[in-house]
């Protein structure tokens, strides 16, 4: 949000192993053109992250905003200032001028519930018109990905997906938020799009969260996945504590544990023994319990800076268990230990994919 | 105990308040509690428990308080269990009146603590009395132990204080106001909220070593300020190194002998126009042979 990691300022950033970023376009739109195109020197060094990957959209990964409406030349965007319009003319000339590494290019998403096969067309149409309109504009070097529409309406799914993987795109987006509903139809929605994209592009997905429907959204072909939830948890005073493969901790086989919670007044351990983030290598289950009861906003800096580092650290378990090729197994005995009701049928639907 | 004093109920016995955690239980803080908490805590420097009343009040309260802080730092001192590593320091009392203050100290002196706390002060009172208040308390304290002012914490007024022979200070000033969005530098205060920043691609503050000014320019922080937590923090760190570099600065002019040189270019940084220069500050500066207008 805003160019930066919720909670997190430079120092802090460092202790955690990430090395891209999604940035959001949203609030830059205060102004038009962003005040921040005319600093001399590209995104990366105005957002002092040089060292990062950056993938940009002008729609939040972590959720998405209800906004009054698009038209067929731009899509429009909630700033602090009010509503601004966006043309997709505008947004390619705002990201030749930021150089980011990736972007996603601008996608009608609707928010109405239920709307008209009419509409989604509409949606449809618009989102792949400005995709062509982008390519045709966008500076070499900086790569594009497609948005894949359709919301809840199948054929509409299916030609989003076979038109936008004609196009010449580097990778696609799947925005989820613009479905509200509960993270299994989404991925039962996504998975439509997913057997019509080409295997060899990475695809993205936003609003899977929590990390069984990461596991499940891998096993339908999702590469990259956004950080709403370890940023939603923090909010909550919830520490991550979920583990996909053993790494000389302890599996406690609690999810998340509730800092808020009295119970932890005395625990003087870390949050997760053997994590080797800031915050556990530093600090007590007890001094986040009375930072958060003294409302201090160090709780949720040492919250954050340990949720992220625990969210990477089980895509990179994920990452070494498809090296070892243990991955099924792993994230079947991970849904089964944290994954809800709804989603234990889905079990069985993987075994029957698989065996 | 100046924050909590709307809540709280004063006898000889101690401080007894409600709870901020929850609006219901009481505490009752005596000094001899305090010291022992103090104990736990095991900060080098620790301080009595005071009677304070805001600086406002006047009449027998005031002399109640002055006399009562003089037996809670008595209790204190008889409380405390670790004299040899955890230094307590007495907080004078006596509100804007000379003759107590005077009292005050007078008798604090003859308990010799390791060093003494100016309190009860920094509450909204005019400044043209405080930095008189402050200046009695400096002229009659031993000149071998540390004073430390509470409360204070704006740049002219750490400058004042140190020139009237203040060592020590604490105020929530800096951190505060960067919440708010706003950065201390020698020339005042930059309110990064304000639109004219969006395009300030300079740093907060040239040649200023913290993170925020290494990493950033103003435009980037105005993009924060106030809308996301990364904003607070960023200006946080910078205002304290500001006050920090401000510390330092006074420091080095006083070693090397050049304190009021240094007292005139801080104030010309910071007001511009001589016309500007607060009127209690040139008084107090005076009274020690600084003299700010040229």
């Amino acid at each position: 949000m805003r160019g930066s990691v919720l909670h997190l300022t430079p120092d802090n950033l460092q202790t955690i192993p990430v090395d891209s970023l999604g940035i959001t376009l949203e609030h830059f739109l205060e102004a038009q053109p962003p005040a921040s195109t005319h600093f001399m020197g590209g995104i990366h060094k105005f957002l002092n992250l040089e060292d990062y990957l950056l993938f940009f959209d002008v729609r939040d990964s972590g959720k998405l905003q209800h906004i009054s409406f698009n038209t067929d030349k731009y899509v429009s965007v909630v700033t602090n200032q009010g509503c601004r319009k966006v043309t997709a003319e505008e947004y390619v000339r705002y990201m030749n001028a930021y150089n980011p590494d990736i972007f996603a290019s601008i996608a009608d998403l609707i928010t109405d519930k239920n709307p008209s096969l009419k509409r989604v067309k509409k949606s449809v149409d618009r989102t792949l018109n400005w995709l062509d309109e982008t390519l045709e504009q966008i500076k070499e070097g900086i790569h594009v990905f497609g948005v894949v529409t359709g919301h809840d309406k199948h054929e509409e799914r299916v030609r989003s997906a076979q038109e936008t993987a004609n196009r010449n795109v580097a990778g696609f987006v799947l925005n989820g938020f613009d479905l509200d509903i509960t993270s299994k139809e989404r991925l039962d929605l996504m998975k439509i799009s997913l057997n019509h994209l080409p295997k060899n592009k990475p695809r993205v997905a936003y609003g899977l969260g929590a990390p069984e429907y990461v596991l499940l959204g891998i096993f339908e072909g999702i590469d990259i996945f956004d950080t709403s939830y370890p940023s939603e948890q923090t909010s909550l005073g919830h520490a991550l504590t979920f583990l996909l493969l053993e790494n000389g901790i302890k599996n406690e086989q609690e999810k998340f544990i509730d800092l808020w919670d009295n119970k932890y007044r005395t625990d003087f351990r870390p949050i997760l023994n053997g994590c080797k983030c800031y915050a556990c290598q530093n600090h007590t289950r007890a001094y986040i319990f009375h930072l958060l009861a003294a409302h201090e906003m160090l709780a949720t800096v040492l919250l954050m800076s340990h949720n992220l580092f625990h969210y990477l650290q089980f895509f990179k378990d994920i990452r070494k268990s498809i090296n070892n090729n243990t991955f099924t197994n792993t994230a079947m005995q991970f849904i089964s230990m944290y994954g809800s009701n709804d989603i234990k049928m889905n079990k069985t639907e993987i075994r029957h994919l698989l065996f | 105990m100046v924050s909590l004093l709307k809540l709280a109920k004063i006898t000889e016995q101690g401080v007894e308040f409600q709870s901020p955690h929850d609006n219901e239980s009481t505490m009752l803080l005596t000094p001899e509690h305090s010291m022992s908490l103090q104990n736990s805590i095991g900060a080098d420097i620790i301080m009595q428990l005071d009677d304070v009343v805001s600086s406002l009040t006047t009449g027998k309260r005031v002399e109640e308080a002055m006399y009562r802080s003089i037996r809670w730092l008595d209790r204190c001192i008889n409380a405390h269990q670790k004299s040899d590593s955890q230094n307590l320091f007495a907080i004078i009392q006596g509100g804007l009146d000379i003759n107590l203050r005077k009292k005050c100290v007078e008798e604090m002196i003859l308990r010799d603590t390791p060093g003494y706390a100016i309190g009860g002060l920094s509450g909204g009172e005019e400044k043209d009395i405080f930095w008189r208040v402050v200046t009695l308390c400096t002229d009659l304290l031993p000149k071998n132990k540390p004073i430390y002012c509470m409360g204070i914490g704006y740049t002219e007024d750490l400058v004042v204080c140190s020139a009237l022979g203040v060592d020590m200070y604490d105020c929530v000033f800096p951190t505060r106001t960067a919440r708010f969005g706003n950065a201390l530098t020698p020339k005042g205060s930059l309110n990064l909220k304000s639109v004219k920043f969006s395009k300030d691609f300079q740093p907060i503050e040239k040649d200023c070593d913290c993170v925020a000014c290494k990493s950033y320019t103003r435009s980037y922080i105005h993009l924060q300020a106030t809308k996301e937590t990364v904003g607070c923090h960023l200006i946080t760190l910078h205002n304290v190194a500001y006050q920090l570099r401000l510390m330092r600065n006074i420091r080095q002019a006083i070693i090397e002998d050049r304190f009021p040189l240094f007292v005139k270019q801080t104030f010309k940084d910071l007001f511009g126009n001589e016309e500007k220069y607060p009127v209690w500050a040139i008084n107090a500066l005076k009274s020690v042979n600084i003299d700010l207008l040229s």
